[in-house]
């Protein structure tokens, strides 16, 4: 549905926008004042999203105990005039209204309120939903640096608009294959490692491990399209299932069985939202992967790394997917590491910012999760942060720049400090 | 054996319960009951909560218990004028007739009152007809009530559509004297609003509250039971009510949780009345020489351990006399009770046959 297709719907809502709460009265007599006209949600909207399966199932079950609010991370980040409270906005759509405040691009969905939930509430489904009847309707502002990324992942594949034939790149100067039917293993690295100056290294570095390793694998490069979770959860649900159905297609067709990422977006994506369009592949984290191979004795990791060191969860590989043990297992395998804790470690985790879109959007100095968490890094008195995610990395080593005390500290992939204890 | 005779004051399910539980024990008693049948309140209500099962079928059960047993006698359209003696020899004069029971316990079980909507004015129940008390949506949504369980509102017989559910109506407040949480509100309006729901789907239904206190086992669960089938639940208590022309009703509330004032027009408003004690509870008192405390319900000698027991000796309390409490826990009342009874009569000195 177009915005020419409903101007005076759409304009409708666009007023409500403007005015906020403000009533323009016009119900039996009442005189206009600033309440909320209980049980007068917009029918059209109401109907659109019965169709789009957004009907009212996320938030029924909400009592409004607070605890989403109270756990997001940016109640770190002190802000009088930020609205971002699922609690609140989750209450506003039991009340048939719809949230028009530009913070809900804010959620990280660092699922850290989904698992404090006491009544089990998907609060990211919710902030989904939210998205969607923004970015399907039309209605309300879309960050431009987001609607950038979405544009160029529909135009070209990858949210940095740049050439898809480049997918392979970051592969020119290393031994890698491309994948072909009967292949063992395929390594999908995602765009970031495939584009990002800084996290091709990570890229690099994985495939030198499974040469080293002897590992058969292959990479399908520009045949590949971005995984699609941040496009979701921006609320672009049409071109996420585009994506998908491309990417299963191509996985389909090519064979493929067994699936290596490196970003835990991807994973997430891939093992846990794939299914629902037929996408059955057997999906593993690089830093799993790499945990069984040290296990079975096939990587031996023998050059010391005398450093302090201490591990960043990215919340798509623990508290999605609850993978904490693995990444820790191949970093107290380096000889000579001291892995320490942050405070806010395992399910507690503090997000980067980098998800749900977030990786996409400016953040003001002195608003940036990422900064925080490196701050917290640099206190355990690590000279370097390991983290797992290519957003990680990217807003880590953002922070550095800014943060006091950020040249103390090196930011480094599992990946790449595995290839160096080789 | 006069003696060992229990009289027990009220017919509602507590005092039933205490018939029953004494008999089982084999100690005979007599209930006295002012209205004309057995029941109480409960013998109005359709569904219970937390599990919708059958007040009716409650009391009939209650009530076949008792014609069956030798042991209990049911005396109803009769009220207790004079209690003279003392434990446990006290001679209970009933009215009419001016018939003189001797009893060696007095269980009072004369359970409460719904409060009277129409004194909180802001309301405008008594005034406006499409603003209902709890008691009486109870009886709209009963299939064998007035409307055969149709949700028509009194003003023109219209199925209402969006209705507004005012939870602490006469609770929770020093304006209308009663500072207590009468305790069921929250959990019969609950059932309530269900009800609607499962009846018309296609219905709103907006709950006002202050709290929802829904404490008891399953009480919790069938709150979200209500949530997930789309009942609104607003906290705030509502201000005020208003009528329109066509007979609808305003509601006029603050949203606490958004900070927003709300409003809203209804077809029907139900007025979730709390309870009060009964209202001769104070006469009651007096008739049998025990104290009744600052909320007008009567007084236990030890809240903690003697919950059933009254000022006085040889007089015992059970069921919503002694506070307010929802059906299951008026049941283990009487059986509680029971048990008191029991005890304080194997404790006498026996007597010769």
């Amino acid at each position: 549905m177009s915005i020419g297709s409903r101007p005076d719907w759409i304009k409708g809502i666009q007023d409500r926008l403007d005015y906020h709460w403000r009533y323009s009265g016009h119900i039996l007599g009442i005189l206009p004042d600033v309440s909320i006209i209980l049980n007068e949600a917009d029918a059209e909207l109401v109907q659109f999203m019965a169709a789009q399966g957004l009907d009212g199932s996320y938030e029924a079950a909400c009592f409004q105990c607070g605890t989403c609010a109270a756990i997001c991370p940016y109640t770190l980040i002190p802000n009088d005039n930020r609205s971002l409270s699922a609690r609140r906005m989750l209450h506003e759509r039991q009340l048939g209204l719809n949230t028009f405040e530009d913070d809900i691009w804010l959620c990280t969905t660092c699922n850290n309120c989904v698992e404090q939930c006491p009544r089990g509430v998907e609060i990211i489904d919710f902030m989904r939903s939210l998205r969607r009847i923004r970015t399907e309707l039309g209605v309300g502002n879309v960050p431009g640096s987001l609607r950038q990324a979405v544009k160029n992942i529909a135009g070209v594949g990858n949210p940095f608009g740049e050439p898809s034939e480049e997918r392979a790149d970051w592969a020119e100067t290393i031994d890698v294959k491309n994948y072909s039917p009967g292949t063992e293993i395929l390594y999908f690295p995602g765009c970031f490692p495939s584009y990002d100056p800084r996290s091709r290294k990570v890229a690099q570095a994985t495939a030198d491990i499974l040469n080293k390793a002897g590992v058969e694998f292959g990479i399908l490069g520009s045949r590949e399209v971005c995984c699609g979770e941040s496009v979701r959860k921006a609320g672009n649900e049409s071109l996420f299932q585009r994506l998908a159905r491309h990417n299963i297609d191509l996985f389909a067709d090519s064979g493929v069985k067994r699936i290596i990422t490196t970003s835990p977006h991807c994973y997430h994506t891939f093992k846990n939202e794939y299914p629902e369009f037929g996408g059955d592949f057997e999906i593993v984290h690089y830093t799993q992967f790499l945990a069984q191979l040290i296990k079975e004795g096939k990587l031996e990791l023998s050059k010391k790394l005398n450093k302090r060191v201490t591990y960043h969860d990215p919340c798509y590989l623990g508290r999605h997917n609850g993978i904490y043990n693995e990444p820790r297992e191949v970093l107290q395998s380096i000889p000579g590491l001291e892995l320490v804790e942050m405070p806010q470690s395992f399910h507690g985790s503090l997000c980067c910012g980098g998800g749900g879109g977030g990786i996409w959007l400016e953040s003001k100095k002195g608003e940036r999760l990422s900064d925080i968490r490196l701050e917290q890094a640099i206190e355990t008195g690590a000279s370097i942060l390991a983290v797992s995610c290519p957003y990680c990395l990217a807003n880590f080593e953002d922070s550095r720049l800014t943060v006091e005390g950020g040249d103390c500290i090196e930011i480094k992939d599992i990946a790449e400090l595995v290839c160096d204890a080789i | 054996m006069a003696g060992k005779k229990v009289i027990i004051l009220g017919g509602g399910v507590a005092g039933m319960q205490t018939a029953v539980a004494l008999g089982e024990i084999g100690i005979e008693s007599v209930l006295i009951e002012k209205e004309q049948e057995l029941g109480g309140r409960v013998k109005n209500y359709d569904k219970i909560f937390p599990f919708f099962t059958s007040g009716k079928e409650l009391v009939q059960g209650l009530e076949s218990h008792i014609r069956k047993s030798s042991l209990i006698k049911a005396m109803c359209n009769t009220t207790v004028t004079r209690v003279g003696g003392q434990a446990p020899d006290f001679q209970v004069s009933l009215s009419p007739g001016n018939e003189m029971i001797r009893a060696g316990v007095i269980v009072v079980a004369t359970g409460f009152e719904p409060f009277d909507a129409s004194s909180q004015e802001e309301y405008g129940y008594g005034i406006y007809k499409n603003i209902i008390t709890g008691t009486e949506l109870e009886r709209l949504l009963d299939p064998e009530g007035p409307t055969n369980g149709e949700l028509r509102r009194p003003s023109d017989g219209k199925i209402a559509k969006k209705i507004a559910i005012v939870f602490c109506v006469g609770s929770r407040s020093e304006k209308v004297g009663n500072n207590y949480c009468s305790r069921v509100c929250c959990s019969y309006s609950t059932k309530q609003a269900i009800g609607i729901k499962e009846k018309y789907p296609d219905s709103i239904v907006n709950c006002f509250y202050i709290d929802v206190r829904t404490y008891g086992r399953g009480f919790e669960e069938m709150y979200r039971r209500a949530q997930e089938m789309g009942i609104i639940y607003i906290r705030g208590r509502v201000a005020e009510c208003g009528v329109l022309p066509n007979g609808d009703i305003t509601v006029r509330a603050e949203d606490t949780l958004l900070g927003k004032p709300v409003q809203g027009v209804f077809d029907l408003v139900s007025l979730s009345h709390g309870m009060a004690p009964c209202c001769d509870a104070a006469e009651i008192a007096e008739v049998l020489g025990i104290a009744t405390a600052e909320d007008g319900f009567f007084t236990c000698r030890d809240s903690d351990l003697y919950p059933n027991d009254s000022t006085r000796e040889g007089v015992f309390l059970a069921g919503a006399a002694i506070g307010l409490k929802p059906i299951p826990d008026c049941i283990s009342d009487g059986s509680a009770v029971a048990a008191r009874v029991a005890a304080f009569l194997a404790k006498l000195p026996g007597e010769a046959e």
